[in-house]
């Protein structure tokens, strides 16, 4: 099975010059948990809800004033459209992340989560079931 | 023979008051390592707060790091109990759609049991295990 049967298309991003609250808006709205980051279009970063409560919250910052450019990670993994989701399981492993931006030719077309793969391997797993639901807890 | 839930469970629960900061809460997080902590009002358990609550309730209310973190936390607690199986936490994560639960002792929080935990006595080799034990991030 092929990445590209199984990630989120056209993910919602922000800008790194954005801040961290349109980020957890985002994140709300969307009903997810981490956001790329990007720079002239270019995938420069990756933003999740936890980096926001250690490196912001944590931090005293204020997130109305702090920049996702500032807080994102920038150690990017990631994955193309046609490689198999097996690549992405290794990845995951490999780098401990929970999921991995897809590209195609330096632009993001996709990301994959440790859900979207458990949920296409055994779609009736526990896991599947409550990442089917809208995350909240 | 199915494993106990007090074998899984991560023990000695962390917690911080109602009244604290939304910044306390985010540093006992990162500090504890741990995406999820207790919240106690006075000498009663009141609810549980994630670090995805204190994004998308928080953060993207327009909440300041300086606020208290009790509203923010989930009331109407479900758990189990430390002496149930581990089938029985996994069909009462999957019926509420949720990633982790209390875990009851005597009348007392005797731990906290996740996903991840559950994945790791599972399946050791998931990539969700693998993952889990790598720790939030």
């Amino acid at each position: 099975m092929k990445i590209r049967e199984v990630m989120t298309p056209a993910p919602v991003t922000v800008a790194s010059t954005d801040m961290v609250t349109a980020a957890a808006n985002a994140m709300k709205e969307q009903g997810i948990g981490a956001t790329p980051v990007v720079t002239d279009d270019r995938l420069t970063g990756i933003l999740t809800d936890r980096d926001i409560a250690v490196r912001v919250l944590a931090e005293g910052r204020d997130p109305a004033s702090t920049r996702t450019g500032d807080v994102c990670s920038t150690e990017l993994v990631s994955i193309g459209m046609d490689d198999d989701i097996e690549d992405a399981i290794r990845l995951i492993r490999e780098h401990a992340v929970r999921r991995v931006p897809v590209i195609a030719e330096d632009v993001l077309v996709g990301i994959v989560s440790i859900s979207d793969l458990v949920l296409a391997r055994d779609e009736r797993s526990a896991l599947a079931d409550v990442s089917a639901a809208p995350p909240n807890t | 023979m199915e494993r106990k839930i007090r074998d899984v469970m991560s023990p000695e629960p962390i917690g911080v008051y109602y009244d604290q900061t939304i910044a306390d809460a985010a540093r006992v997080m990162r500090d504890a390592d741990v995406g999820a902590l207790l919240v106690v009002h006075g000498q009663e358990l009141v609810g549980v707060v994630t670090d995805r609550d204190l994004v998308v309730r928080g953060v993207a209310e327009d909440m300041k790091p300086a606020d208290l973190v009790g509203p923010l936390c989930s009331g109407d607690l479900v758990g189990v109990n430390a002496d149930d199986d581990t089938g029985e936490a996994i069909r009462v994560i999957r019926e509420n759609a949720v990633r982790r639960l209390p875990v009851i002792e005597d009348g007392q929080i005797a731990g906290m049991v996740s996903l991840g935990d559950l994945a790791i006595a599972h399946d050791a080799q998931s990539p969700l295990a693998v993952v889990s034990r790598a720790g939030p991030r």
